[in-house]
């Protein structure tokens, strides 16, 4: 009799230690890892998360244009009533245009790059992603040709835009895209045509290595201005 | 039985009480650990049915079971490789094979 309590003794131990474990284990999965959730539930969480700040996103960007009509409708009232504020503004106005801060049309032309169309036989490792130099070129080829506003997929390019790959993504204002990328540019739709149609040009070496590119010329292009904020830090205006 | 019952409910709450924490990370190693007390405690009640018990079968067979866990857990994580599987697979057949065969045993008792 014993023997027998001595056996049920380890095996209220080894239960002991089970229950330790499990609850151990159980504290550390209800408290900081995953906030207490297993790895599915998370990932749908996440997604609801991303889905909500989207949205967040869309309704400040909203409140951006909102205010900034409010200011615009304030400036015209001030220049209304005086001649120098009026100089003032509609010189704003032409500095806004340069820079980029105003919705503009035109005719132009609009491009369509993509990716080649997957078929079964043929490697799908040509990925413009990945060859973002191409696109710089284009939007350098396009700007010699006298392009007045270009803008890809809405992301408007201004003095500061960046071109370039990051993770699974081309970043354009910081903004990361995805393809087809459609290039609207506003400029003098033949010469702008003939710049980037032209034999050996870039959209025939584009299509060389199998990308699908459009070319596509308009009387009425329409490019957003661009939105965020610029911040100088370290280049202050010299005096002379 | 239900000596192994009150075991696991002291265990649950001691365990509730002390400070111990492990981060996410050690998750697999954790899986495996409950999997060898449970592929032990279930192994003890059956030998116990069978008349067979013997402690230092059981608790060597407990330390070494978890040990080699554990190990197949480190080194399939070094290598990058899930080879904490095959520990999961036999302790996950033992059980099953001891809980049947406790179950011959006590519904032949009844």
């Amino acid at each position: 009799m014993k023997k027998k309590n001595k056996n049920y003794l380890l095996i209220g131990i080894i239960s002991m230690i089970l229950g330790i474990i499990i609850s151990v284990q159980f504290r550390v999965v209800q408290g900081n890892f995953l906030e207490g959730s297993n790895p599915f539930t998370r990932l749908q969480e996440l997604s609801n998360a991303y889905t909500t700040v989207l949205t967040e996103r869309d309704v400040l960007l909203s409140e951006i244009d909102e205010y900034q009509t409010k200011l615009s409708e304030i400036e015209s009232d001030a220049s209304r009533d005086n001649i120098l504020v009026k100089n003032i503004s509609s010189q704003l106005e032409e500095y806004k245009l340069l820079g980029g801060f105003l919705d503009v049309q035109g005719e132009g032309i609009q491009i369509i790059l993509d990716n080649p169309v997957n078929d079964i036989g043929k490697s799908s490792d040509v990925n413009i992603i990945y060859e973002y130099d191409l696109i710089n070129i284009l939007v350098n080829e396009l700007n010699a040709a006298g392009a007045e506003a270009i803008s890809i997929n809405e992301e408007r390019i201004i003095s500061i835009s960046e071109i370039r790959t990051a993770g699974n993504a081309v970043v354009i204002n910081k903004v990361p895209q995805y393809p087809p990328f459609i290039i609207k540019v506003i400029g003098s739709k033949n010469t702008l045509e003939g710049a980037v149609n032209q034999r050996f040009g870039i959209v025939s070496t584009l299509r060389e290595m199998g990308y699908f590119v459009e070319v596509k010329k308009s009387d009425q292009i329409e490019i957003l201005k661009y939105n965020g904020i610029i911040e100088f830090n370290y280049a202050k205006t010299l005096k002379n | 039985m239900i000596i192994a019952i009150i075991g696991i409910v002291l265990g649950i709450i001691v365990g509730y009480f002390i400070p111990i924490t492990s981060s996410g990370v050690y998750s697999i190693y954790f899986s495996v650990a409950i999997l060898a007390a449970i592929d032990t405690l279930f192994g003890g009640i059956r030998a116990n049915l069978e008349e067979r018990f013997d402690s230092v079968i059981f608790i060597s067979g407990f330390f070494g079971n978890s040990f080699i866990a554990f190990a197949l857990a480190y080194l399939g994580d070094q290598l990058g490789v899930p080879l904490y599987y095959a520990a999961v697979f036999a302790f996950g057949t033992r059980l099953f094979n001891n809980f049947s065969i406790i179950r011959r045993h006590v519904l032949k008792r009844i």
